[in-house]
Parts: structure tokens; C-alpha cells; sequence
């Protein structure tokens, strides 16, 4: 199982739908993207279980994932 | 009562001035732009006896809210001809409100050849001889300020600052001490040089006065919450801005080989993603850190200390606008190289934005072959020195464009535009267009918009004009949203006003007509506000597309600030 954090404001994601629990399956972070919905070039960093990880890494079981959102630059 | 301490380099004159009930209202930029269409005559030369070096305080600088202590340098730009206003973080800005100064202002140039730096303790102000340390980089000077004044303040010009270049910066000290905060936009080192100031130190600590301290404490508390459980407060804490590479590379926007519109291939995006970059301070250690905070208290901690493959500091920070110019721009994508010429662009006093777009060009010119490093340092050498090209890329990337005869600048009204191509990020291209600072992306930034450019572009610069005239972060911009009336409350607080959500607002509107007004008085028109032919010409051929946002639009949002 994986349990999945969006920040609100991605996609079709609010405060009230950001937060829920999916099937694992072994494929990519970004492939993860394409099947909640969401364009990458919406997000801007994904975490698993705390640690920032390139959107080509494969997922692994029971696992946080936190998608968060794009910041400015600096 | 906060005070402005007004010094005059030729006469020596230092006054401290109570501050009138129009200074008092605003603050940081909002108070520059004030001061500046006031007091300066905006035909005058950047560089003269009538133009003044401003550093101002925000109204919650120098209180424990997080990420409110931003310092605000302005002046007539020597790069742009217009107004102009730069800020950073550090620890300057918190030491200035806390000894009970708005701000300081310098005036006039000198008629000898003597450099002073200016010594501020609470209650006294002097001029020090500085010749001895003409010359010094940034952190030399800072190491021998902090010699005498061992925990002191310190914001300073180097060598670049010293020549006039037009690139140069002011750097101000970190909470670790470290002048790595950056004012770097608009020249404003050679400002400061103009005028034979080498740095300001402040010597002294204090607090600020908070009137109604009920209000004020819940407001806090509840800002706080909000900042600290942010998702982009996140982000920025583990990824800091490099973590915009992967969207700008995404959209096409991130700058390769001098703005040309190519996109890196994966396998060189790769080396400088912000989680490379995570990876490579996490893996080396030592005194690297993924995060960092440039000021006291900021729970955002945006900042890292990148470290060698021994664990010494390289740099401090790397962050998006110097990977994006120093390194792909000059088509370099290797995280040490890009670190090590920021480093030398800090040290020298140098905008990376700026100098990273100079060097672009001087590639485009054939000085040197996009992708090679070895070239970069030897070029970053020749700007240390002030060889003739030296001087030449000090002065920035117009100038560097006119004297080698490349058509193809990225920069408007003489100011070169940051690590977000506007053909494919054109929301931020209106914002470089219509911003009468030159290409800042600071001004009103939008990365990611899919329609309503001018719209979002002018929601953005309104939000940074309160946001820049508070003493904001405007990483603090994601995390309230729209959430205003916190930080109006917390003004409240502090200065026991009774102030609504349309002061801030129009606290905020009002800046950005001083602005245009500032500039319009100096000779600026709407043609001024036009982004240059080779982004509108120009396509990115992968997208097919240019900057294209009409003139009328581009005039429409800048009328609305006459």
C-alpha cells in the first residue's frame, strides 16, 4: 500500500481529496503522476518518506509519497 | 520612534531624522520608492553627486516573524536608468530596525580619493577609513570587520563594486556570518562605490517595540502555523529553489547555450536537479547542509551550504537563478563548476545573474566555446582583474552585447533577465517587460500559468510589492495564498494601527506607481516596457513559439500605474 500526500492546489487535488491510500504497483514516481492525473510540469518536488527523489525512481511497497507543489525561484 | 540616519560622503555631515508620518507607513521598497521620487532628481547620473544609496528596513523588520527581515537597497540603477530596488536576506536589515533605524541613507560623492565605511552603534554614527581594505573581496573585508567588531553586521561591496561595473552587488552577512546574501540586481555596487563606501557595519544589537503584544502573539502564532506546515515551506526546505530546474527544463524555459531555446538531453538535466543536488551535499557531508536559513528564525530554510567531495564549503547558497546562468546558460552542467564561479562571483561582488548572461553572450561572440569551464574561470579571472574584457563583462550583458556584436541579449532595459526563458514561461515575460527595474523575475514571478499572462503577472507584483515593502520573503508568497489579513494583523500588532486588507493593498499599488512614476520623470515611455527582438522574433523550435504577448497588453498593465 501506498500512502499518498498531494499538496492541495495540484491537479484535481483539494484539502478535502489530498490524502488517501492506493494500491502499490511497480512503476515510476512519474508514471504515479500519470495515473492520479497530474502534469509533472505542475509539481515540483516529490518526497518518499521524507527524502526528495528524481521523478525516474521506481517506487517501493509501503511507502509515503508527498507531492509538492512548484516554488519560485531564487 | 524609527529614525533615518542620513549620511553625506563630502561633507561628512551624519544626521538622524525623526521619521515623517509617509515614511512611516510604508517600508523596504515601498520606502525607497518613496525617498527616491522625492529626493532624487530621476534624470540625474547614476553615478553622480545627486543620486543616494538607500538601505531600508520593512515594517515587521527586526520582530521574530519568520522570514520578515529582509534588507532593501535602492537607488537610480546605473544598469537600467531607472528606479531601482534589490533585497536579501541576512542579518543586516534585523540589526538596523532593532538599534530603531528605518533606514540609512547615503548621499553625494566625495571629492577626494579617501574610502570610509560607515560605523553604526545604537546611538552613533562615524566614517572609518577604509583605503586599507580597497581591493579585498567581500568575505576578506567581512573577516576583518569581524576582527574588530566581532559580532557585528556587515554589508560591503568587493572589487567589482570599487571599479563602478555595472554588474556589481552588495553583499550582506548570513546568520553564520558569511556575506553571502546577495543585493545583486541593478549595479548597486557601483552605487555604493560611487560614493567610496566600502561597507556599513553595524555593531550593535537591540529590540523593537511591539505595541499591542496580544494581538500581535496570536497573530504569530497562527502565521507561523501556516508558513511552517506549508507545502512549498517544504519544498524549499529540502529541495531550496533548485528544485524549479526540473519545471523550467520541463517547460522549455530553463536557459542552455545563451538563451538560444535548445533543451538540455536528460542525462544533462539530470546533473543539476535539485534532488542531484540534495544527493551531492547529502553524500559529501561535512560542513554541506540541505538546508539553511540566511536570517534568525526562518522556519522556510531555503538556503544550503554546498561542500567540496572533501565536505569545505564551496558556496553558500546554490540556488536556481545562479545553476540556471552559470550553468546552463554557458552550457555547463556540473553542479562543482557552477558552485565554484558563484563563489568567485560572490567574493568579487557580482550579480550571477547578470554575469552569467555576460559570459553567455561573450560565448555567443566566440571568446569562448559554450560548455567549457576552463574558459568560464579564466573569464570569471579577467573580471576579478579588470582586464578590458573584464571590465567589458563587469558591466553586464548589454554592454557586453554592444561591444562584441551579438544581437541575441537577454536582458531588458539594460538588465539581464534571470533563468526563465520568457518565450516559453510568458508570464514571467510580462513581468520582465513591464517591471521598471529591468528583467527581475522577483517583480512579480509566475512560473507556471496556462492563460491570463498579464493578469498573473500583475496579481504577482502586487502580492511582491506588499510583500517586498513588509520585509517579506516572497517565499512566504505560496504559503499564505491569499491569505493577506494575517499580515496585515500582524502590522497591527506590532504598531498598534487598525489598519484594513485595502491598505495593504493599496500600500502595495502605490509602490509600484512610484516606480513607473520615478521612471517615467527619468525619460521611460511604454516603449521602454517592450521585451527585445530576439524573443519576439526568435522562436524556441521545440515549441514553436516566441514571446508574443501583444504591445497593447504589455501597455495596458503599465497604464494602469500611471
Amino acid at each position: 500500500m501506498l500512502n499518498v500526500i498531494v499538496a492541495s492546489g495540484i491537479g484535481k487535488y483539494n484539502l478535502h481529496n489530498n490524502k488517501f491510500i492506493i494500491e502499490y504497483k511497480n512503476i515510476t514516481l512519474e508514471e504515479l503522476l500519470n495515473e492520479l492525473i497530474i502534469d509533472k510540469n505542475h509539481v515540483g518536488a516529490i518526497l518518499i518518506n521524507g527524502i526528495p527523489k528524481k521523478f525516474t525512481q521506481k517506487i517501493e511497497d509501503n511507502c509515503e509519497i508527498y507531492i509538492l507543489p512548484i516554488i519560485g525561484g531564487g | 520612534m524609527e529614525k533615518i540616519l542620513r549620511v553625506n560622503v563630502k561633507t561628512k555631515d551624519i544626521n538622524y531624522e525623526e521619521t515623517s508620518v509617509e515614511y512611516l507607513q510604508t517600508g523596504g521598497r515601498g520606502l525607497i520608492a518613496k525617498i527616491l521620487l522625492k529626493e532624487v532628481n530621476p534624470t540625474c547620473e547614476p553615478l553622480g553627486s545627486n543620486n543616494k544609496l538607500i538601505f531600508a528596513t520593512g515594517l515587521l523588520t527586526g520582530t521574530n516573524v519568520s522570514s520578515a527581515s529582509r534588507l532593501s537597497i535602492g537607488a537610480k540603477s546605473p544598469l537600467t536608468g531607472g528606479i531601482k530596488e534589490s533585497n536579501a536576506g541576512g542579518i543586516m536589515a534585523m540589526r538596523l530596525a532593532q538599534i530603531g533605524l528605518k533606514a540609512v541613507i547615503i548621499e553625494d560623492i566625495p571629492d577626494d580619493d579617501k574610502w570610509y565605511y560607515i560605523k553604526i552603534s545604537k546611538d552613533q554614527c562615524s566614517f572609518e577609513p577604509a583605503d586599507e581594505y580597497i581591493g579585498m573581496g567581500t568575505f576578506e573585508f567581512c573577516s576583518e570587520m569581524l576582527n574588530i567588531y566581532p559580532d557585528s553586521a556587515v554589508s560591503c561591496i568587493g572589487s567589482a563594486g570599487e571599479r563602478l561595473y555595472s554588474a556589481s552587488g552588495i553583499a550582506t552577512m548570513d546568520k553564520d556570518k558569511k556575506p553571502n546574501r546577495y543585493s545583486g540586481r541593478g549595479a548597486l555596487g557601483a552605487v555604493m562605490g560611487s560614493k567610496k563606501i566600502k561597507g556599513i557595519v553595524v555593531i550593535d544589537k537591540g529590540t523593537v517595540n511591539i505595541v499591542n503584544k496580544e494581538q500581535y502573539m496570536k497573530s504569530l502564532k497562527e502565521y507561523t502555523k501556516i508558513l511552517s506546515e506549508a507545502p512549498s515551506s517544504l519544498n524549499f526546505k529540502k529541495l531550496g529553489t533548485a528544485s524549479v530546474v526540473r519545471t523550467t527544463h520541463g517547460l522549455n524555459g530553463l536557459p542552455v547555450n545563451n538563451f538560444s531555446g535548445n533543451k538540455l538531453k536528460q542525462e544533462q538535466v539530470d546533473n543539476i536537479y535539485g534532488e542531484t543536488l540534495y544527493e551531492v551535499i547529502s553524500e559529501r557531508g561535512g560542513e554541506g547542509k540541505t538546508f539553511h536559513s540566511c536570517m534568525p528564525g526562518c522556519v522556510i530554510q531555503c538556503s544550503n551550504v554546498y561542500p567540496d567531495q572533501n565536505g569545505k564549503t564551496i558556496v553558500s547558497p546554490l540556488e536556481y537563478e545562479t545553476i540556471g546562468l552559470l550553468g546552463p546558460n554557458l552550457g555547463i552542467t556540473d553542479l562543482d563548476v557552477i558552485a565554484k564561479l558563484n563563489a568567485v562571483c560572490n567574493d568579487i561582488g557580482v550579480d550571477t545573474i547578470e554575469i552569467g548572461a555576460a559570459i553567455g553572450v561573450a560565448m555567443e561572440a566566440g571568446i569562448a566555446e559554450f560548455g567549457d569551464a576552463e574558459a568560464a574561470f579564466k573569464l570569471m579571472d579577467e573580471i576579478k582583474e579588470g582586464t578590458i574584457l573584464g571590465r567589458v563583462l563587469g558591466n553586464g550583458a548589454t554592454i557586453t552585447g554592444k561591444v562584441l556584436g551579438v544581437i541575441n541579449v537577454p536582458a531588458v532595459n539594460g538588465q539581464a533577465m534571470p533563468a526563465y526563458d520568457p518565450r516559453a514561461i510568458k508570464g514571467m515575460g510580462v513581468t520582465y517587460a513591464t517591471s521598471p527595474m529591468g528583467a527581475d523575475h522577483t517583480y512579480g514571478p509566475i512560473v507556471k500559468t496556462d492563460n491570463g499572462f498579464v493578469e498573473s503577472s500583475n496579481e504577482a507584483q502586487i502580492k511582491m510589492a506588499l510583500i517586498d515593502s513588509l520585509g517579506f520573503c516572497m517565499f512566504i508568497r505560496a504559503a499564505i495564498g491569499s491569505n493577506y489579513q494575517i499580515i496585515v494583523d500582524l502590522v497591527n500588532g506590532k504598531y498598534g494601527w487598525n489598519k484594513d486588507l485595502d491598505w495593504v493593498l493599496n500600500l502595495a499599488k502605490e509602490t509600484i506607481k512610484d516606480e513607473h512614476k520615478f521612471n517615467e520623470l527619468a525619460g521611460f515611455s511604454n516603449i521602454n516596457y517592450r521585451m527585445p527582438e530576439s524573443f519576439t522574433e526568435r522562436e524556441i523550435s521545440n515549441l514553436k513559439t516566441s514571446f508574443d504577448i501583444k504591445n497593447e497588453e504589455l501597455n495596458e498593465l503599465v497604464n494602469m500605474y500611471k
